[in-house]
């Protein structure tokens, strides 16, 4: 037995001779492969070499320097995937609120904090949605959620600008002029382009000139005095508001048309009389089917789908006029029609020389084969 | 011009009216009481700028009429030739008969930006 036992030793010490490698060539060869990065080749030479020499000291070290390596890694390549996701909750995050379905926002919002309690975009993206609401309703209670979201925001994130401008702005309307002159004062280092930086000055002046000197400012108070006035204490405009939602209609949520079905209503479309493409679009893809002798970029095309789209929502919005049904233009390219449903919308274009009422009567056939083709998904899913 | 406006606003439905030029300054508006005249302005503006310049790039198209049918209002944007006839009217209303005061509008407004001219 103590022979065997010196033997090991001896074997561990003649490396190279026809033997089986001692223990030190083991720990040098798991060594070079870690070096040269083939972690999982390393660890078989490892295990093999403890195998055969369990519990020897340079060989424990590699082990542990090895284990303590993988860690690493995974934790790296863990918060890469953390990070990842976060990215694509807050884009998701983004759309939802975008879309001007403001309760399916919060609610998305909401189950992303479980997973990223401290991401200062998601609690923007809040603010920005309770802010919005505020502006319209002026309900104290959605200023208190504005407040809260917009002050989270800014302390998770000390550099970013807009929860600060928005802050800035919300105070100075309900009249919390010494805050407001804060965040406004704050701005000021911010690079912003002159004539923001003019309008910030002159509101700050109007702040610190009507700043209570009493005391305390109460935001309560300011809030319950906003709702009761019916109009905030000073008039900011568009400036430090969000922008209103770029694209969708909240009350036609039960309208969903999936871009799959429009993208095959299109394939049928594009051979009706008249028709020289189709462009299905929502915030984030874009599809067009063009007749054979458009020859139109397709680019320029959904370039301007999407800016009709965009902008006829936004001014429907900002007019009061609710939620767009339709855009219709007469241009020198031809008349484009555009029709908006909850997230998509299917905008399509004409030969130039096309008469009002054959436009209406192919734009007909076309919504039909769109309704066609959500019906049967429906029915499939039922 | 202002009065061509408001004699427009008179017909049934229409709320308010704004001429803008081709690059989106507004040249005059009126609006009933109760609308924000600055908003209408603003949405103008930047509408007329950015359809023409989305519609430039489709092989220099331009806009001719553009109609938005919205679930409280519709909004009509004409071109007068130099200048871009804005109407805001509301929802209830079928756009054809205002159609024609729109037209005889722009004709009023042509023939009056011919003679500055």
């Amino acid at each position: 037995m103590a022979f065997e036992g010196i033997r090991t030793v001896f074997d561990a010490f003649r490396p190279g001779r026809g033997a089986r490698p001692g223990v030190y060539e083991l720990a040098r060869k798991a060594k070079k492969l870690l070096e040269d990065g083939e972690n999982d080749a390393a660890v078989a030479v490892l295990r093999k070499a403890l195998e055969r020499f369990p519990g020897h000291s340079s060989l424990e070290d590699i082990n542990h320097f090895l284990g303590q390596k993988r860690l690493r890694d995974s934790l790296s390549e863990l918060q890469h995937v953390a990070e990842e996701a976060r990215k694509v909750y807050v884009r998701t995050a983004r759309a939802y609120a975008d879309t001007d379905n403001t309760q399916k926002a919060i609610d998305f919002v909401t189950v992303a904090f479980r997973r990223f309690p401290e991401c200062p975009e998601l609690h923007l993206i809040l603010g920005e949605i309770y802010l919005r609401r505020y502006l319209e309703d002026r309900l104290p209670e959605d200023g208190r959620r504005t407040l809260e979201s917009l002050e989270r925001a800014c302390r998770l994130d000390p550099h970013s600008l807009l929860p600060r401008k928005y802050l800035a702005g919300f105070y100075a309307r309900i009249g919390c002029f010494s805050r407001a002159s804060e965040y406004l004062a704050a701005l000021d280092a911010k690079n912003l382009d002159e004539e923001e930086q003019r309008y910030i000055d002159e509101l700050r002046n109007y702040c610190l000139k009507h700043t209570d000197q009493t005391g305390d400012e109460d935001v309560e108070g300011c809030l319950a005095a906003v709702w009761d006035r019916g109009e905030f204490a000073v008039n900011c405009r568009d400036w430090a508001s969000p922008h209103p939602p770029t694209f969708g209609r909240c009350d036609l949520k039960s309208v969903t048309v999936p871009f799959v079905v429009m993208e095959m209503a299109a394939k049928k479309c594009v051979k009706l009389p008249r028709v020289a493409a189709l462009v299905a679009q929502n915030q984030i893809r874009s599809k067009t089917t063009k007749a054979d002798d458009l020859e139109l970029a397709t680019a320029d095309l959904e370039h301007a789908v999407r800016e009709v789209a965009s902008k006829s929502v936004e001014a429907c919005h900002r007019m009061g006029l609710g939620h767009v049904k339709r855009s219709e233009l007469k241009t020198t390219m031809g008349p484009l029609s555009l029709h908006m449903f909850a997230d998509t919308w299917l905008g399509l274009l004409f030969k130039p020389d096309s008469s009002t009422t054959q436009v209406r009567t192919v734009t007909q056939q076309c919504l039909d084969l769109v309704a066609e083709g959500v019906g049967e998904i429906y029915e499939s899913d039922s | 011009m202002k009065a061509i406006l408001e004699n427009l606003n008179r017909s049934v439905g229409v709320i308010g009216s704004a001429v803008m030029t081709d690059d989106g300054m507004l040249v005059t508006s009126a609006i009933a009481e109760g609308h924000d005249q600055d908003a209408l302005a603003a949405i103008g503006s930047s509408l007329v700028i950015s359809l023409q310049k989305s519609l430039k790039a489709c092989r220099d198209a331009e806009l001719k009429v553009m109609t938005i049918e919205g679930s409280r209002g519709k909004i009509v944007i004409v071109n007068a030739g130099n200048v871009f006839l804005l109407v805001i009217t509301d929802s209830t209303i079928a756009l054809g008969p205002t159609m024609l005061d729109i037209r005889s509008t722009v004709d009023k407004l042509g023939k009056m930006i011919s003679l500055d001219g």
